[in-house]
């Protein structure tokens, strides 16, 4: 089984919009690939005029929130540095048991890359007033501060039709639909990673034997 | 037409089935958040949240998208089952009930147009899918089947987000959630031909079209046709959100029908140019008249609504309306607000003219709906906002009334007006204000009878005001008196001393009893002079007492020294003539 994969246009953003952002990219990803019976949740960002929409089970959303928090804390430790959040559909196979081999095999059948520039507010800061010293005040912050939202709410636009379009070109791929969300794993750099850090985690990643998210 | 036949009766029925449900859900969709209903954010249909299929009904089961319920979709939804699979066109129609835009409201402005459409294909169509069917029969129609539902499932999930990221979402949330009547509204309308835009339409959209999903013999197809930037949203968005709603409960409101009210005016000259500016601006909308119109509508109803809200402040640019009410607070009368803002031209401004010239305020006109008006919608605020500019507008409309000098009844409203108002004035800073606050919180079933209690208690305030005054004109005059006749006094005081009892006491009986017990010096003196002047006959026989008195004394003291001096004679040597002295001196007084 062919594993498609989808590079998400980079998003540049602050650490304040990293929960925001990942959200309204994964829950979209995970909306358009739970193709089980869902009731969808229109949430709108705090920070940014988007609104997206999640499949309404709260333990996706826990999930969902918890490796953000791991992803913010990493950002914490590695600021300004450009990121990678993986989210990967498989599927598990069965082995055959054997004496020193795991009893299941994961398939990815897809995989959606989540590239983020996260800048620290200082740096941030300060590119914005190189770029226009003839501003001076709070106003300027202010108005500067907006396009800059503007900016990126647009960029997430593009990046939401961006899912869009692939989840609807690439679906032949698709296993047969399940009663339950597919098998997905969201991946995060982590400490001891170089710049793509989760391709570490994938090696060592352990076999789950799926997620309970069950109808 | 004739394809959808076509494929109607060659598509497997499954598939059939599917593409009627899609286009079902497809409509559901788009509608839902696009027609004036909750949207699926408010979505509370009782179900665990572990099992999303409980509660669920059998039309969320397709494509596995539970749905909100949306009338307005299952109606036409209905409607397009019975007819065949045409193509579904969904307009987006956006509505301006503006007066300006009555013209074009019919047809609004379309910002969004949706196409679902199934098309067979050539190679569909003929004997190649005959052979497929042939040759792998059922299991090849089953995996089509499974590829297009599951196509489906993603489209609809697709389209289910892109509806939210269009900019007519933004005006639907706003339409929606905010609850007020605006000028904007969002309209659909469903057709099953595509009408084709102008070239200007077309060139300010943008297209944005999914990957079809191919069936056994065709294909599916969705595709929008969107307005890119809502300049008609984002422009009036920031100055309509009060206006609208207001003017709807304005003219609808009974206590705003002026025209009733002031037809039990003794005269249609009470309603001058300006109660007719105002009610040529608040009906405005509806007669749609300039195409500014709108616009000073809107800043119109703030004046309105002041009566209701502070915020509908927010639009002080009315020149016109300053025209109607140029007047500044002509006097700093007394204010019962503290939150008043004199700058504003328009506290109250229709509501105070009409009424103010119609009843006064302790006018028993029936016309007088002045305080009708204002009581019964007045909270706190209301009170608060538009006392004081209502005030001077009601002391500048007096002082112009004053010209139709021509109407009785009008002066009668006039001069009852103006002592009226002085009246409150001098209410409110000094004795009564609570009794006014007590007023202003009546409601509107009380008022009736406040009104009657408010003229007794008007009556009541003028009696004691008179009484006061006069209280006060009479001490002013007996200040004056105090003051012009000192001397007078000097002489009133005399008086009573000589009327001391005297040395006599069978006299005093009579002069005693007109001195009064008066509690104060100041009325005592006042009634001591009511009483010389009032009682002549007891004033008389003090005189005579103090005549005799004088005299007696005189005489005595002359007599007790003769009486001395014979003494002294008679001690000398003659005795009795004392006594023969004596008598003559009895007889003499």
């Amino acid at each position: 089984m062919n594993c498609e994969t989808c590079h998400l246009k980079e998003l540049e953003l602050e650490p304040t919009e990293i929960t925001d952002v990942l959200r309204c990219i994964l829950h979209t990803i995970f909306f358009h690939r739970t193709l089980s019976l869902v009731r969808p949740k229109d949430v709108d960002c705090d920070s940014l005029e988007v609104t997206y929409v999640q499949c309404g089970l709260p333990e996706l959303e826990k999930e969902v929130d918890e490796k953000i928090e791991q992803f913010i804390t990493w950002v914490e430790k590695h600021p300004n540095r450009r990121s990678q959040v993986c989210l990967s559909f498989f599927d598990e196979k069965h082995k055959h048991p054997g004496w020193f081999v795991n009893k299941t095999e994961r398939i990815y059948w897809e995989q959606w890359f989540i590239n983020l520039h996260v800048m620290g507010p200082k740096k941030y800061s300060k590119s914005n007033s190189s770029k226009k010293l003839t501003n001076i005040g709070v106003n300027a912050e202010t108005s500067s501060r907006r396009a800059t939202l503007e900016s990126l709410e647009s960029s997430i636009n593009e990046v939401l039709f961006q899912i869009i379009n692939f989840a609807n070109e690439k679906k032949d791929h698709i296993p047969s639909i399940p009663d339950r969300i597919f098998n997905h794993e969201i991946m995060i750099p982590s400490s001891s990673d170089s710049v793509f850090g989760w391709n570490t985690d994938v090696i060592r990643r352990v076999l789950n034997s799926g997620h309970p998210y069950s109808l | 037409m004739a394809s959808a036949a076509a494929g109607a009766a060659s598509e497997p029925p499954m598939v059939e089935q599917v593409i009627t449900e899609f286009f079902a859900k497809s409509l559901h969709i788009i509608l839902e958040s696009r027609s004036p209903y909750d949207s699926s954010r408010n979505f509370t249909r009782p179900s665990p949240p572990s099992s999303p299929l409980s509660g669920s009904q059998p039309r969320d089961r397709w494509f596995n998208l539970a749905l909100r319920d949306c009338p307005a979709a299952l109606e036409n939804f209905d409607l397009w089952r019975q007819s065949n699979l045409e193509p579904l066109v969904i307009d987006i129609v956006l509505l301006q009930r503006d007066g300006a835009q009555t013209a074009s409201a019919g047809a609004g402005r379309v910002v969004e147009r949706w196409v679902v459409k199934y098309e067979v294909t050539r190679s569909g169509d003929g004997g190649r899918s005959g052979g497929k069917k042939s040759r792998s029969g059922s299991a090849q129609d089953h995996s089509l089947y499974r590829r297009a539902y599951t196509g489906s499932t993603v489209l609809l999930r697709s389209l289910y987000v892109l509806v939210r990221l269009l900019p007519a979402y933004r005006l639907f949330q706003e339409l929606n959630s905010s609850g007020r009547i605006r000028p904007l509204s969002l309209s659909h309308k469903i057709s099953s031909f595509v009408e084709p835009f102008t070239r200007a339409e077309d060139a300010e959209m943008k297209h944005y079209a999914f990957a079809p999903i191919e069936t056994l013999l065709g294909h599916l197809s969705l595709s929008v046709s969107y307005v890119p930037v809502l300049e008609v949203a984002a422009a009036p968005e920031p100055s309509t959100p009060v206006g609208a709603e207001l003017i709807m409960d304005y003219v609808g409101s009974p206590t705003t029908d002026f025209l009733r009210k002031f037809n039990s005016l003794p005269s249609d000259g009470i309603a001058p140019a300006c109660f007719q500016m105002a009610r040529r601006h608040s009906w405005s909308t509806e007669h749609g008249t300039a195409p500014s119109e709108p616009h000073g509508c809107l800043r119109l109803q703030p004046r309105v609504s002041t009566d209701n809200s502070l915020t509908a402040r927010s639009h002080p640019h009315n020149t016109s309306s300053e025209e109607c009410y140029p007047s500044p607070p002509l006097s700093p009368s007394p204010s019962r607000s503290p939150y008043t803002n004199p700058s504003s031209p328009y506290g109250s401004a229709p509501l105070g003219i009409p009424t103010v010239r119609a009843g006064g305020v302790g006018s028993r006109l029936p016309p007088s709906p002045h305080r009708k008006d204002k009581q019964p919608f007045s909270s706190p605020n209301e009170n608060l906002t538009h006392s004081p500019i209502d005030k001077s507008i009601v002391t500048k409309d007096l002082v112009r009334l004053g010209d139709f000098q021509n109407e009785k009844p009008l002066q009668k409203v006039l001069s009852f007006g103006k002592d009226d108002l002085v009246y409150f004035r001098g209410l409110k800073l000094t004795r009564t204000s609570s009794k006014l606050f007590i007023m202003d919180e009546l409601d509107e079933r009380e008022l009736v009878f406040a009104w009657e209690d408010k003229d007794t208690i008007i009556d009541q305030l003028n009696r004691i005001d008179l009484s006061e005054r006069e209280d006060h004109e009479s001490s002013q005059e007996v200040g004056s008196s105090l003051t012009r006749s000192s001397d007078a006094a000097i002489g009133i005081l005399m008086r009573i001393l000589k009327n001391a009892p005297g040395l006599r006491e069978k006299l005093l009986t009579v002069p005693a009893a007109p001195v009064p017990q008066e509690p104060s010096s100041l009325r005592r003196v006042v009634t001591e002079e009511h009483g010389s002047g009032s009682s002549s006959s007891a004033v008389v026989p003090p005189d005579l007492l103090r005549s005799r008195t004088a005299a007696d004394a005189l005489e005595e003291l002359k007599k007790y020294k003769e009486i001395r001096e014979s003494i002294l004679s008679r001690s000398k040597g003659h005795p009795h003539n004392t006594k023969m002295e004596e008598k003559p001196a009895d007889g003499d007084p």
